[in-house]
C-alpha cells in the first residue's frame, strides 16, 4: 500500500501524471497501440472534463483529446473509436455551452457518431446510454431555446424504452424518466396529452421503489411533471 | 551433446511459458467477461459472482506463487487486469506496478496501468467534488471500458 499512500500525498493529479507517463511509455514501444491511444485519450478527456469543472482553461486539453480520439478512430474504426470521438465532442459541447460558446456543431457531431456506434454494436448498453443522454442534452437545449424538440425527444424516448427493456436498472430508468418528461414537454407545445405515458413510466418507477431500489430521482421528475400536466389541463 | 540437451531444455521451457501465458490469459478473460455480464444484466445481487471472482483471483495468486519468478511478470499483469475488472483499483495498480518492476513492459501492460491510474484520478476528483451532473453519462461506454 506504500504506493497508494504516496499518491494520496501527491493528490489526484499525481495519479493522472503517472497514468499519462505510462501511456506514453507504451506509445514509445508501440506507436500504433490501440490500448495505449485509447487509455491516453480517455485520460486526456477526463483531465479536460475535471479542469473545466474546476474553473481552469480546458481548451488545450480538448485539442489534445480531439487529436487522440481521431487517431483512435483511425486505428479502430469500430464502436470503440466512434464512441471515443463522440465522447470528446459531447464533453466539448457541454463545456462550450457552459462557457457561452456555440456548442451545437459538437453536439450534432456527437449524436451522429453515437448513432453510427449504436448501429455497429446494437444494444451495446453503454453506447446506447451515451446516445440517450446526449439526445436528452440536445432536447433540453432545444426546449430552452424554443426549438421544436419533437423528433429528438421521440428518438431519445424510443431508445430509452429499448434500453430499459434490455436491462432494467436505476440508470436505464433514470434515462427513461428523463426522456419521458422531455417528450411530454415537447408534445405539450402541440397540445398533446401525455398523462398516460407519464403514468405508465411512473408505474415502472414505483415498482422498482417497492422492490427497495433507490429511484427517488426518477420518481420526483415524473411526479413533478404529472403535477404540471394536471395543472395545465385544468 | 551438452548444447543439444540445453536446446531441448530451452524449447521445453519456452513451450511451458507459452502454455502458462495462455492459461493466465484465459483466467483473466473469464473474470473480465463475468464482470462485464454481471454489470450489464438487470439489477440483481452480485455477491455470488464476486465470491466466484475472488476465488478465481485467489487461484491465480496461488498459480503465480507456484510457478515462481518466471511467471511473475505475466502473472502480476494478469492479476492486475482481474483486479481492475472488479474495480479494486489500489490492488490493481500494485499488481500492475509489480509486473512492470519485473521488466515485463509490454504496451498492453503500460496501457492498462495508465487506465488504472486514470480511474483512480477520476475516483479521487469525484469524491472530492460534487456528484456528476445529469449530462455526464455515469458509465463509460462499454467499448471503452473493455480492458485493453
Amino acid at each position: 500500500m506504500n504506493m497508494v499512500v504516496n499518491s494520496e500525498i501527491e493528490g489526484a493529479d499525481g495519479f493522472w501524471q503517472r497514468g499519462r507517463e505510462s501511456c506514453r511509455a507504451a506509445l514509445v514501444i508501440a506507436p500504433d497501440s490501440i490500448p495505449a491511444v485509447s487509455s491516453l485519450a480517455r485520460l486526456t478527456q477526463d483531465w479536460a472534463y475535471w479542469t473545466a469543472r474546476g474553473g481552469g482553461d480546458p481548451e488545450p486539453l480538448f485539442a489534445s483529446s480531439l487529436q487522440l480520439s481521431e487517431r483512435l478512430l483511425e486505428l479502430d474504426g469500430g464502436a470503440r473509436g466512434l464512441a471515443a470521438l463522440a465522447w470528446h465532442h459531447t464533453n466539448y459541447a457541454v463545456w462550450k455551452y457552459r462557457s457561452g460558446q456555440a456548442f451545437r456543431p459538437d453536439l450534432e457531431r456527437s449524436v451522429e457518431l453515437l448513432r453510427q456506434a449504436d448501429a455497429l454494436a446494437p444494444g451495446e448498453g453503454s453506447v446506447r446510454n451515451s446516445l440517450v443522454q446526449t439526445l436528452a442534452f440536445r432536447a433540453t437545449r432545444d426546449l430552452e431555446d424554443g426549438f421544436d424538440a419533437s423528433e429528438t425527444t421521440f428518438e431519445g424516448l424510443e431508445l430509452a424504452r429499448l434500453e430499459f427493456a434490455d436491462g432494467v436498472s436505476i440508470q436505464s430508468l433514470n434515462n427513461l424518466a428523463t426522456l419521458t418528461v422531455l417528450y411530454s414537454r415537447s408534445q405539450e407545445r402541440q397540445g398533446i396529452d401525455t398523462r398516460d405515458l407519464l403514468t405508465e413510466v411512473l408505474g415502472h418507477a414505483e415498482s422498482m421503489a417497492a422492490e427497495g431500489h433507490d429511484v427517488e430521482r426518477a420518481l420526483g421528475r415524473l411526479r413533478d411533471r404529472l403535477g404540471e400536466v394536471a395543472v395545465g389541463s385544468e | 551433446m551438452v548444447l543439444t540437451g540445453w536446446a531441448v531444455l530451452e524449447r521445453q521451457r519456452a513451450t511451458r511459458d507459452a502454455e502458462l501465458a495462455r492459461g493466465l490469459k484465459q483466467v483473466v478473460r473469464d473474470i473480465e467477461w463475468r464482470m462485464c455480464v454481471e454489470q450489464m444484466a438487470p439489477l440483481h445481487p452480485i455477491a455470488d459472482a464476486m465470491r466466484d471472482v475472488t476465488e478465481q483471483l485467489d487461484k491465480l495468486a496461488g498459480l503465480i506463487q507456484t510457478l515462481g519468478p518466471r511467471a511473475a511478470g505475466p502473472g502480476h499483469f494478469a492479476m492486475g487486469r482481474g483486479l481492475l475488472a472488479t474495480d479494486q483499483l489500489e490492488a490493481a495498480i500494485e499488481s500492475l506496478e509489480s509486473a512492470r518492476q519485473t521488466g515485463y513492459e509490454s504496451p498492453r501492460l503500460l496501457a492498462t496501468l495508465g487506465l488504472a491510474y486514470g480511474q483512480m484520478y477520476v475516483r479521487q476528483r469525484a469524491a472530492r467534488e460534487i456528484a456528476p451532473s445529469i449530462w455526464r453519462p455515469s458509465t463509460v461506454p462499454v467499448a471503452w471500458a473493455r480492458s485493453p
